[in-house]
């Protein structure tokens, strides 16, 4: 299909494009910026007019594999209908845990559900067999069948001999691991932030050693290994610090942050709102500042919806016992842009933090993806087009997740993605 | 952020915390039991024939016949729930006809969590939710304070043991500061103290002598040895050397110091052995004053005058 996007503004953070230009779009890929190309017959107009015309955004955090079942389930239909109403066109799928995938069969049998017009979806494969921390998994293999990554859940392996041998090996085959920073001794039977907030409300918190405890381990273990290492959300302050030295010295080191980190703290629990149950769980004021300056410089390199579905049930338990977790992907572009207006910051800080961000790390993970997040000549024409001046409330049954649990239900959010464009065709309109 | 045991014109829906609880609410739940013990005759029937739920533990029997009794001299109709009930508790909850809830659970936020899923007309009583909150014991504390030591404008209290994971501790520390107590201390081990005890304008002291010295009332916390980690205290023996009540060590405080017990204390490890024995009639006179409260606070969730 032939694509003509016309009188739309078009933010590319990549390319340092912001203004009205033009989108021509054949075979899936940007043809032409600005002018048409000679000879160009386009099968369908879209008038963009009153609309910002954005790179798909690039989630690095999102569950939309249906729950369990080895990967034989596929996808949620309901989750990708959410990336896509929220702009979505590419994520990274962390791994579950209750069916890890340490096979390559489980990755195969996962993305034979895979379909064109969806968003693209980069599984991440398990570090160790089933998650346990103890045995490697067959990571050249996992590759080869799709992974782009390799992760350990939402802890590292308790046996750092485990870590140490994984990095090793992961150097070795240049594949990176996808870690959360969190030691798993420190955040056992957790379920809030250390503080006074969770004392108060007599909950065991998780001190923001199991964060920098993680990140010293994983530093230390990168500078004997040279491992490429990806951290998945960021949580507290002195993470923050370690990040930024480690970044100076020149580890390979990446890292991105969920949006409840970027915009919420430990107080927003209220009264035992179990929608505020998350892992990494809420912190405080100062953390959340600390994540929101480290986006804005740089040394965070982009913002995740860390979407998690969680059904009414889950959430409607005594706080600790709750499942951890919230739907995002329809809040992701909505809640960058609260954070660039909060702290008064230019519009195009915002996408680039889920647009051209993430696509770096991809790019600097799995390099054979080749580039995204961006709108230049030859790119993929994965796009969607956004009504940056609108407000609206988020109601959690208006969302196409089946999980309607959300911290920012009721909240008044900026920006709305009014279509999406996934490989040169339209893949997704918001009905007005 | 609306205080879900409030309603919108400010009165009790729900027991839940004493954090946060008007002193209008504290003061009424105490004027109502005060004058409940100085009566002989049986309370006003507030609802006659409203049930009243106990979700109570099957080994706790001491409390649930104490609701249970509290609930029939209110002509209120107790019914037990099974002990599966505080599994599934949204689902329990939500099915639950209007009346008064009596809910004892494990984990912190459990009657919050009940208050959300109740039907109107329900009202549920915080009768212990984890380490987060316990608030009739901690109503039978301040009574008996008051009783001794009417004036609590003039008193420093001080708590001593495990802080962290007792309900009732952080109940009557709310209670203290709300009734206008100008000065709260704790002593424990520093693992069983919980973190922001300024904000809770609570005062750790960092040994058990500084926090008795010229104290007026002192609160012993049972210690649980069994339920608390090895990363948090080697054993019951070394904290009776550095934090069981003495003779000795209470002599710092007030000649008249008023000790009492939250809880069953084991001789030799938070008390000396004769302290132990010296307290079974505040042990008596709490259980006393624990009854009219529980009669009280059922009385106001059922909507009774004061």
């Amino acid at each position: 299909m032939r694509l003509h996007i016309a009188n739309g503004r078009l933010i590319d953070p990549a390319n340092g494009v912001d203004g009205q230009h033009d989108l021509y779009i054949a075979a899936g890929r940007v043809v032409a910026v600005g002018a048409a190309p000679d000879a160009f017959q386009a099968d369908r107009h879209i008038d963009a007019k009153g609309l910002a015309v954005l790179p798909g955004l690039i989630d690095l955090s999102a569950r939309v594999a249906q729950a369990g079942n080895a990967g034989h389930g596929g996808f949620a239909p309901a989750e990708l209908r959410a990336a896509l109403a929220g702009g979505v066109t590419r994520l990274v799928l962390p791994p579950d845990s209750e069916s890890a995938p340490d096979e390559p069969t489980k990755i195969e049998a996962l993305m034979r559900h895979a379909q064109a017009g969806q968003c693209a979806i980069l599984p991440l494969g398990a570090m160790t067999v089933g998650l346990a921390g103890e045995t490697l998994t067959e990571m050249a293999l996992l590759a080869r069948a799709g992974c782009i990554a390799f992760a350990q859940g939402e802890s590292l392996a308790a046996d750092t001999r485990v870590l140490w041998g994984a990095m090793r090996y992961a150097s070795g085959l240049g594949q990176t691991l996808w870690l959360r920073p969190q030691d798993p001794w420190l955040a056992r039977d957790t379920s809030a932030a250390s503080g006074p907030y969770a004392e108060r409300l007599g909950l065991e918190g998780m001190p923001a050693q199991a964060e920098t405890v993680a990140l010293h381990t994983i530093f230390e273990l990168q500078r004997a290994t040279g491992a490429r290492v990806h951290l998945s959300r960021l949580s507290t302050a002195a993470g923050v610090d370690l990040l930024r030295a480690a970044r100076r010295e020149g580890l390979p080191v990446t890292a991105d942050v969920s949006m409840n980190s970027l915009l919420l703290t430990d107080v927003d629990i209220g009264f035992f709102d179990t929608n505020h149950h998350l892992s990494p769980p809420l912190r405080g004021q100062r953390d959340r500042d600390a994540l929101q300056a480290a986006l804005a410089d740089g040394v965070i390199d982009a913002l995740c919806s860390d979407h998690t579905p969680v059904d009414a049930r889950g959430k409607a338990a005594p706080f600790a016992a709750a499942t951890p977790g919230a739907t995002g992907l329809e809040l992701l572009l909505s809640l960058a842009l609260k954070w660039a207006r909060d702290g008064r910051r230019p519009v195009g800080d915002a996408l680039a933090r889920v647009t051209s961000g993430p696509a770096a790390v991809l790019s600097a993970v799995a390099p054979h993806l080749g580039p995204c997040g961006h709108l230049g000549v030859d790119a993929p024409a994965d796009l969607c087009l956004a009504d940056l001046d609108t407000e609206w409330m988020v109601m959690p049954a208006a969302l196409q997740s089946r999980s309607a649990q959300t911290p920012f239900a009721g909240m008044m959010l900026p920006g709305r993605v009014r279509a999406t464009v996934v490989g040169g065709q339209p893949a997704w309109e918001t009905p007005v | 952020m609306l205080n879900p045991q409030l309603d919108r014109r400010g009165e009790l829906t729900h027991l839940l915390t004493t954090e946060g609880l008007p002193r209008r609410h504290v003061e009424r739940l105490l004027d109502m039991a005060r004058a409940q013990s100085a009566s002989d005759d049986s309370p006003p029937h507030a609802a006659p024939e409203m049930p009243v739920f106990l979700c109570l533990p099957d080994t706790n029997t001491a409390d649930r016949d104490a609701y249970a009794a509290a609930a029939a001299s209110l002509s209120m109709l107790p019914v037990p729930l099974e002990a599966q009930a505080a599994l599934a508790l949204a689902e329990t909850v939500a099915a639950l006809a209007p009346g008064v809830l009596v809910l004892h659970h494990g984990q912190s936020g459990a009657a919050h969590c009940a208050a959300a899923h109740a039907a109107p007309g329900l009202h549920v009583l915080n009768a212990g939710d984890g380490r987060h909150a316990d608030p009739v014991p901690a109503l039978a504390l301040v009574q008996a304070i008051t009783e001794i030591k009417p004036d609590l404008t003039s008193l420093v209290v001080t708590l001593v043991g495990d802080i962290r994971h007792a309900g009732v501790a952080r109940s009557v520390i709310h209670l203290l500061t709300t009734l206008g107590v100008p000065e709260v201390r704790v002593a424990a081990p520093r693992t069983l103290l919980p973190d922001g005890l300024a904000q809770l304008g609570v005062r750790a002291c960092a040994t058990l002598q500084e926090s008795l010295r010229d104290a007026d009332v002192v609160i012993a916390l049972p210690l649980n040895v069994e339920e608390i980690s090895g990363a948090q205290l080697p054993s019951a023996r070394e904290y009776a050397c550095t934090h069981g009540i003495t003779p000795a060590a209470l002599a710092a405080a007030k000649p008249d110091v008023l000790l009492l017990p939250a809880g069953r204390l084991a001789p030799g490890v938070e008390v000396d052995g004769d302290i132990a024995a010296a307290l079974e009639p505040a042990e008596a006179r709490l259980a006393a004053l624990e009854q009219p409260l529980r009669v009280a606070v059922l009385r106001a969730l059922a909507g009774a005058a004061p």
